[in-house]
């Protein structure tokens, strides 16, 4: 086992981590504009004790090491605090906006990862206008940001055609069934999946393009092995090697993208979560969200490394 | 950088191309029935499902806590919950609700209490409820108020304390005041169950147990709340059997659930999407409302510090043309408050549109334009202003800075018009709650009751921010002493001449731009509803209002 290097990656992610609570942390606060005044202008009130009464309650008013470590002690306990816009649990908005996200993102990543993969291959190996086709596509849909997509998808899919719904994660009645659910995330999944299954296409096309012509290749093919035999035996698991790598890249920026296409979808995950917390400046949320999406990315990115440290035979404890 | 300008026009081109598909195909997918609204049947049926969208905030459902006052058509506690009477807005008087009479002195409030009426939790409404309720919203030596803020008191200034004097009778303790009997049917005065309310705890307010027509049976944060028929309702019932609200920030997806058939109606679409909708079939209908918009005009510094200067902003500012970019949708204000409306002063001259005379004040204030400029300059400096409005100002509110922007360029200004966010916005140090933020406040503000003491009371002294909102920070004492005297004065008469008075010396002075009355519209589906109105004040849906099919 390559027990060292797992233990320096787990080092790092941690103290990564914590980078990430002190960025956070620091960044809400020096954004113009702070959650009280906010609030109490949208009560349509600005009365100066009410303003006082609510830094106070809220522990505003200690001074900023005092809330940083005060905070990091509640995440150690595992209390993300109350929203200051809504005065829910933060750790039970978190809980199911995370699960949305999820659910969302783990479809959106097997949709790009299979799809790209297929397509890569596909566009290696064909040849004639199709293949030309496979393989120009992805340079065409990168170009495009994948709200543009969502919009149009929305329009054609649920507007016009009336197949899917527009937006949400269920019906608005008696919806929440796991059916109801897949019914509603299939445009902002595939929405989603558009752009990192290009990009692994078109990464994976390239590899297989420079391996098909390495020299082990023609080795094996010098030995009377058929080329589809040695395409998926061979040239295939070392293609991957960037993909994988690529992926965890992908996985955690499918949280980022699904900013955009959770706004375009009405989704009810972490995306449209941190869009309202950060516009609201509702610190406790934003803290525990970008905390968590963090979390997420650093996790992924351990994973994706320790995956790699059993592929590839380079890397040493 | 090629990449992004090509990847926006694919964009735009995509979702040109998906409108325009939209846009020709609409009529095939119109829902059927035929467009009436407004007029309700003689017998209002009862039952069925409303799922209403909103893009406005919808915090929670107990109005205890802090929640958007003026935002929101369809608010929960609305629907969940009473208070003592009912302002009747058709009338313009107060009516009976969970009080079926009452006494009024100058410095009492006794309220008779209706009988048989039970909380949803089944627990009996009697004068010890009233009196647990007022002393959670009033009183801060109370247990059950700890830890609140409660912004609406501040629409009952005038209570002091709550008796029970028997079981079904209750009296307040005022100090006198003129309409205080009306300020019992505000929000702060809302009746929940005590029972409920200790049980629940912080998360009571998600939980909301009162005496209303319909019981909450699931809320979460602005994403969707549910809300269902209460049998043992006192009253007369209000049609829907069943209300979904979904809350989504974009209007640009509520407007395509409502064309999808995901919802059945929807509050303020954007005038294109007004077209839209009424293009592929749906109702759509515009209500007025108690809100006028206004710019105010900053007096701590140049140029606004000038009365002259303030003056020739407010003739420069065509008001008829904001409505014409809001397709007739709102109603030109010239004054300090409604033409048509209780307290109106018509004896001041109004700001009408003249530019020319804009122009000329501008020269008398030594503002004078440069051969050949084309803006206006004195002793070196340009007439330059900053205008901030709000990311998410809809409406004419939302229009009016463009219109005022190209009017004021028109007379010699330089206009810097900024977008600031709603936080940046309301910043106490860099946002319009700040005398360094700019030179004009884009804002509007809807009044309570159709009487102009609140708006007035908008531009005294007591309300500069921090305190409150008088976003010009203008300071008169002769003002302050009319509104304040007014505020207290108990002889109609008397009353309405300080009302009248105070007008006059808001317009002299021109702190602030009056643009507009705004109104806002309903969409709906007409094969479902019949009819969706908005109240005038607070532009909300009233739950006896709707008319189901």
């Amino acid at each position: 086992m390559k027990a060292g290097y797992l233990v320096r990656r787990t080092a790092a992610s941690v103290g990564i981590l914590f980078g990430v609570s002190l960025l956070v942390f620091a960044a809400v606060r020096l954004v113009p504009g702070d959650p009280v005044s906010l609030m109490l202008g949208k009560a349509d009130q600005a009365n100066a004790k009410l303003v006082a009464d609510f830094r106070k309650s809220y522990g505003l008013d200690d001074p900023l090491p005092v809330q940083y470590a005060a905070w990091l002690s509640h995440i150690a306990g595992g209390d993300f605090g109350r929203s200051l816009d809504t005065g829910e649990r933060v750790g039970d908005i978190l809980g199911r906006r995370l699960s949305a996200t999820l659910v969302l993102a783990s479809l959106g990543a097997v949709l790009a990862l299979s799809v790209g993969i297929l397509w890569g291959v596909a566009g290696a190996y064909l040849s004639g206008p199709l293949g030309g086709v496979l393989r120009s596509a992805p340079l065409v849909l990168l170009s495009v940001p994948s709200f543009a997509f969502g919009i149009a998808l929305g329009f054609v899919f649920a507007v016009w055609l009336r197949l899917l719904p527009a937006s949400g994660m269920v019906s608005p009645v008696d919806g929440g069934g796991p059916l109801d659910v897949l019914r509603h995330s299939v445009l902002p999944a595939v929405t989603l999946a558009i752009l990192p299954a290009s990009l692994t296409a078109r990464i994976t096309a390239g590899t297989l393009d420079e391996l098909r012509h390495e020299d082990f290749v023609r080795t094996v093919l010098a030995a009377g092995i058929p080329m589809r035999r040695i395409a998926l035996r061979h040239v295939l698991p070392n293609a991957l090697l960037p993909v994988i790598t690529n992926s965890g890249v992908l996985i955690g920026s499918m949280f980022t993208s699904a900013v955009f296409v959770e706004a375009v979808f009405g989704w009810p995950g972490v995306g449209t979560m941190m869009v309202n917390a950060v516009e609201g400046r509702d610190y406790p949320t934003v803290q525990a969200g970008a905390f968590i999406v963090a979390s997420v990315f650093v996790i992924v990115n351990w994973t994706v490394d320790a995956l790699y440290s059993l592929v590839d035979p380079r890397i040493k404890a | 950088m090629k990449g992004t300008a090509l990847s926006a026009r694919l964009g735009a081109i995509i979702t040109m191309a998906a409108l325009l598909v939209t846009a020709c195909t609409g009529s095939t997918t119109a829902p059927s029935g035929s467009p009436s609204a407004g007029a309700a049947s003689s017998t209002p049926k009862l039952g069925g499902t409303l799922v209403f969208g909103t893009s406005q905030e919808t915090t929670h459902c107990d109005y205890t806590t802090l929640v958007v006052i003026g935002g929101g058509a369809l608010l929960c506690p609305d629907y969940n919950q009473e208070a003592l009477v009912k302002y009747d807005f058709k009338t313009n008087t107060v009516v009976p609700s969970l009080a079926t009479t009452w006494e009024e002195k100058p410095d009492s409030l006794t309220f008779h209490l209706r009988s048989g009426v039970k909380f949803q939790d089944g627990t009996p409404f009697n004068a010890d409820a009233v009196v647990f309720n007022f002393r959670r919203a009033f009183d801060k030596t109370f247990p059950a108020n700890q830890g609140l803020t409660i912004p609406y008191q501040i629409y009952v200034p005038a209570y002091k304390s709550v008796t029970k004097v028997d079981d079904m009778t209750v009296r307040v303790d005022v100090t006198p005041a003129p309409n205080t009997l009306r300020s019992f049917s505000t929000p702060a005065t809302y009746i929940e169950s005590p029972t409920a309310v200790q049980a629940g705890g912080k998360d009571y307010q998600f939980n909301p147990v009162g005496t209303g027509p319909y019981k909450v049976v699931s809320f979460e944060s602005n994403v969707r709340f549910e809300l269902t028929r209460y049998d043992g309702y006192w009253g007369q019932k209000p049609a829907p059997d069943r209300i979904v609200v979904l809350r989504k920030v974009d209007l640009a997806a509520l407007a395509n659930d409502l064309l999808s058939g995901n919802i059945d109606a929807m509050v303020a679409p954007t005038p294109q999407q007004v077209d839209q909708l009424k293009a592929a079939g749906f109702q759509v209908q515009f209500f007025p409302t108690l809100q006028i918009n206004y710019l105010a005009l900053n007096v701590t510094k140049p140029p606004f510090d000038d009365a002259k200067v303030r003056q020739a902003a407010n003739f420069a500012f065509d008001k008829e043309a904001l409505v014409q970019v809001m397709k007739g949708a709102g109603a030109p204000v010239y004054a300090a408050w409604f033409p048509d409306a209780y307290g109106y002063n018509g004896d001041v001259e109004q700001y009408k549109f003249d530019a020319n005379k804009a122009k000329q004040l501008l020269d008398q204030a030594g503002w004078t334009l440069p051969a050949g400029g084309k803006v206006r300059m004195k002793g070196g400096q340009e007439l330059s202003v900053k205008l901030v409005m709000r990311q998410g100002q809809a409406g004419g509110q939302g229009a009016q800075p463009t219109v005022a922007t190209s009017n004021l360029q028109d007379v010699g200004f330089k206009v810097d018009l900024q977008v600031l966010d709603t936080a940046a916005y309301n910043s106490t140090t860099s946002g319009v709650f700040s005398p360094t933020c700019c030179n004009l406040a884009n804002a509007g503000h809807a009044s309570t009751f159709p009487d102009p003491i609140d708006w007035l009371g908008r531009w005294t002294t007591a309300s500069i921010p921090p305190g409150e909102r008088n976003f010009a920070f203008w300071s008169n004492p002769t003002y302050d002493k009319l509104v304040n005297d007014a505020r207290v004065e108990l002889d109609p008469t008397k009353r309405l001449q300080l009302l009248k008075d105070a007008q006059k010396v808001l317009r002299d002075e021109a702190p602030i731009i009056f643009t507009g009355r705004e109104q806002l519209s309903t969409a709906w589906n007409s094969s479902k509803i019949q009819a969706l109105p908005l109240t005038t004040a607070f532009s909300r849906v009233d739950p006896w209002s709707i008319v189901m099919k």
